[in-house]
Parts: structure tokens; C-alpha cells; sequence
């Protein structure tokens, strides 16, 4: 009898924290909706396909690339991301496949900025636990549209087109998979509102890793027009020319770059590294000096290329 | 014959040095230059050691990925498009790390006790991993 209600206790308490987290997110969408928001919106074109066992990851991440135009498949997408000794997607694996693509993975931030892509036209791909934290249930859906009347979300979900979730059971099954959501965007753009320049950069540095240089450049592109006054850009575009020996575009982009960030260190250790592989020694002094004086992460790799140019003077004496 | 021997050996040295340098990691030829890895990576001031560790861990991922059934080529594939933040955590927990699979699956021989818990759980709202459970409607597709 003891053993019993033991078990019941120890029960109760469970499922009383399943859900004492409460959802915090969609009570403070439902009470106070933001003014710019829409009450609701849905993508009705976003490609659907059904998953097969254990496959939820490719169906879901081939939709999202359709959307974006590029025509692929869940079994193509699948030998890329499938881990079968896992039986399933691993989120690094989601990446991965977009990368390889030739797509951005963006993350989102919380429910209402899921909303907010959705209202831009984008949809969100989501890692969700349907089980509880002790007995987790992984998948990953994609999220195509919110009603904050009925206080429902809409998702092409497993092998359900259309499916409707109450808000706040989404809200569960999304933070016990920590809100892992992402976004996709292609390398021309159009850059999704609100986005941070660290996640396009790596985003674009993510598609050069994985073999796509043309994609990877042209997202640099994109970023430079998109954030002006930044220099990460155009010093992430310069790094792909030097690695194409195109070293006079390399030296002008650089230049630009520090045109709008006059002391970055790494425009600066790399502009002196131009500077030397084209004989221009005493300008990649300075230039190095400088760099060094900028200090930074790259303050011990400064140091080397002044060292560098410092030898090749000496060998060259004027 | 001598000679024979002495060109055959000297192929059979050649390929076996050929073979050890691709497995070696390619000193970068631009050493001095910052890359685009560093350039938007996690803000460290890399070392030689860090370099070497590096590598040596995208080496495991990759036989682990090998291990769980993916083709080895793929493994390659995969492991060039992570990053080393990426690759540091992925030794560690490729086999613990969240794969999703799908709406069905850890109910399928689970616990009794698991099962009824979930159902309730399911109909309370807080999950969903029953069809049935559901509150809001799946629109016939």
C-alpha cells in the first residue's frame, strides 16, 4: 500500500513538473500581442513531403531547400544527414546538408521571432522533444504558420500535411529541445530582418567549408551591401581572393575594409600580408606594425607577419 | 634484375611517402594569414597544439561517423563542413546528442509505466506523441 502511493506521489510530481515550466513565450503572445504582429499567418506553398521511418530530418530539411528553390529530395537530402547507427538527424547534420547545398542555416530566437520569419515568408525548421525530458521523443518539423485568435500553430509535421498544435503544447516540445529552430536563406539574398551579421558570416564561412566558394563568396557579397559600415565582409571576401591569388582585388577590398573600420586587426594583418607577397615591403610594414599596435585575437599572427616582412627586407636590402 | 628490383622499391618508398604526407596535415601556406574560420569562429587565440588537436579530433569524428554506418567517402564530406567548435563537441556527443527521427519510435517497446505517463502527459498538453491525443485537429490532407 505504502509502495503504491509512493509510486503515485512520485507520479503527481512528475507530471507536475512536465508542465510547471508553464509557457511563458505563448502567455505573452496571447496577452499581449506586439502591435506589428499579424494575428496570424500561414506559408500554404511550402513544399511537403511525407517522412519515412525515422527519416523526419531530410523530409523536413528538403522542404525547407525547395522553398528556397533548389529541387531535391528527402532520399538525396537523407545520405547526406542520416546517421543510421543513430537511427536519425543530428542537428550538426542539418547544418551540414545546407551548408553543403549552397543555403544559409539562420537560427531564430524564441517563439515570437518564429512568428516574425513566418510573416516575412519564411519557414521555420524545428528540433522538437514530444516526450519529456526522461523519455524524449526527438523530431524535427517544420513550422509554417501561427494563429494567435485560436492559439494554435501549424506545422508540416511526420507524415501529416497540415498539422494543428495547440501553442502552448508546441511551446513544450520546443524548449525541451532548447528552441532549436533555423531559418534558410540563399547567398544572394534576400537577408531575413533582424538578422545578426556573426550568423550570415557563418553561416557563408559554413557553405566555403563545405566545398561552395561561389555560394560563399557571393553571401559575403550580400553582406557587405547589407551591413556597409562593417568590415567582416568585405575582409572575408578579400581572404577568398588571396586564395585565388587574385592579390590586387585582395590589397582594394582590403582597403575598403578598413575604410570602414580603420584599426581592425585582422584587415590589417592580412592587407600587410598582401602588401608583402607583392614585393610592396615597405607599405607591408607599416601596414604590419600597425596591426600589431591593433592587437586583438590575432595579435601573435601579427607579430609573425611583421616578422615575415622584417626577413624578406633584410634579404633585400635597399 | 637489380636494376628491376632497385626501381620497384623505389616506387613501393615513393607511394608509401606519398600516402604519409596526404595523412599529414597540410602546414597552411599563408601560415601568417587569419582565415575566415578564425576571422568569425569563437574569439580564441589558436596555438600549434590547438591545430594539431584539431585535427586529430576531426580524424575521430569521422571514424565514429564511419562507425554509426555512414559511408566513408560521406564521413569525409561531412566532417570538412564542420567547424572546429563544431568538431570539439561532436567528439564528445555524437552518440548522445538529440537525432531526430520521427513522431513514433521510443513509445514502441517502452515501459508500461513510460507509456502511461506519456498518454497523460499527451492529453494534458504538455506532450505529443500520440496521434490520438491531439487537441487541436489534423486537417485531412
Amino acid at each position: 500500500m505504502g509502495r503504491l502511493r509512493g509510486t503515485v506521489f512520485a507520479l503527481a510530481a512528475l507530471l507536475g513538473l512536465a508542465g510547471c515550466a508553464g509557457t511563458p513565450m505563448t502567455d505573452r503572445l496571447i496577452g499581449s500581442p506586439p502591435s506589428e504582429m499579424a494575428q496570424q499567418a500561414e506559408l500554404a506553398d511550402v513544399p511537403f513531403f511525407a517522412q519515412t521511418e525515422f527519416h523526419c530530418g531530410p523530409a523536413a530539411l528538403a522542404a525547407a531547400l525547395n522553398d528556397t528553390g533548389l529541387h531535391t529530395t528527402p532520399d538525396e537530402i537523407a545520405t547526406a544527414v542520416y546517421t543510421p547507427g543513430r537511427k536519425g538527424t543530428l542537428q550538426t547534420e542539418i547544418l551540414t546538408g545546407t551548408r553543403r547545398h549552397g543555403r544559409l542555416a539562420l537560427p531564430v530566437s524564441g517563439l515570437k521571432d518564429a512568428f516574425d520569419k513566418i510573416e516575412q515568408g519564411y519557414p521555420v525548421l524545428v528540433l522538437q522533444n514530444l516526450g519529456l525530458d526522461i523519455a524524449p521523443q526527438w523530431h524535427y518539423a517544420l513550422l509554417v504558420g501561427y494563429d494567435l485568435k485560436s492559439e494554435q500553430v501549424i506545422l508540416r509535421s511526420g507524415t501529416t500535411e497540415r498539422k494543428l498544435l495547440d501553442m502552448n503544447t508546441f511551446e513544450h516540445t520546443w524548449r525541451r529541445a532548447a528552441y532549436w529552430g533555423q531559418v534558410f536563406a540563399k547567398p544572394g539574398g534576400p537577408v531575413p530582418k533582424d538578422t545578426k551579421m556573426s550568423d550570415w558570416l557563418s553561416a557563408a564561412v559554413g557553405m566555403q567549408r563545405a566545398g561552395r566558394e561561389a555560394e560563399a563568396e557571393i553571401a559575403f557579397r550580400t553582406a557587405a551591401n547589407h551591413w556597409p559600415e562593417r568590415a567582416a565582409p568585405p575582409i572575408s571576401l578579400a581572404y577568398l581572393q588571396i586564395r585565388n591569388d587574385k592579390l590586387e582585388d585582395a590589397r582594394l577590398t582590403l582597403e575598403d575594409a578598413l575604410r570602414k573600420e580603420p584599426d581592425h586587426p585582422v584587415a590589417l594583418n592580412n592587407l600587410a600580408h598582401v602588401l608583402l607577397q607583392q614585393g610592396k615591403l615597405d607599405e607591408a610594414e607599416k601596414t604590419a606594425i600597425k596591426a600589431v599596435e591593433a592587437g586583438g585575437h590575432s595579435a601573435d599572427t601579427a607579430k609573425e607577419t611583421l616578422a615575415e616582412i622584417r626577413a624578406e627586407l633584410a634579404r633585400n636590402p635597399r | 634484375m637489380l636494376m628491376n628490383k632497385i626501381k620497384s622499391k623505389t616506387i613501393a618508398y615513393t607511394a608509401v611517402g606519398a600516402i604519409s604526407l596526404a595523412s599529414v596535415p597540410v602546414v597552411p601556406v599563408h601560415a601568417a594569414l587569419v582565415d575566415n574560420d578564425r576571422l568569425v569562429g569563437a574569439e580564441q587565440t589558436l596555438s600549434d597544439r590547438d591545430t594539431v588537436n584539431a585535427f586529430m579530433e576531426r580524424s575521430d569524428v569521422r571514424s565514429q561517423f564511419e562507425a554509426l554506418g555512414v559511408d566513408p567517402e560521406e564521413a569525409k564530406e561531412r566532417v570538412a563542413a564542420l567547424s572546429d567548435d563544431e568538431i570539439s563537441q561532436l567528439a564528445e556527443r555524437i552518440n548522445s546528442d538529440p537525432a531526430g527521427q520521427g513522431a513514433v519510435g521510443a513509445i514502441v517497446g517502452a515501459a508500461l509505466i513510460i507509456f502511461i505517463v506519456l498518454l497523460v502527459t499527451d492529453l494534458l498538453g504538455f506532450t505529443n506523441v500520440f496521434d490520438f491525443t491531439n487537441k487541436g485537429a489534423a486537417n485531412p490532407s
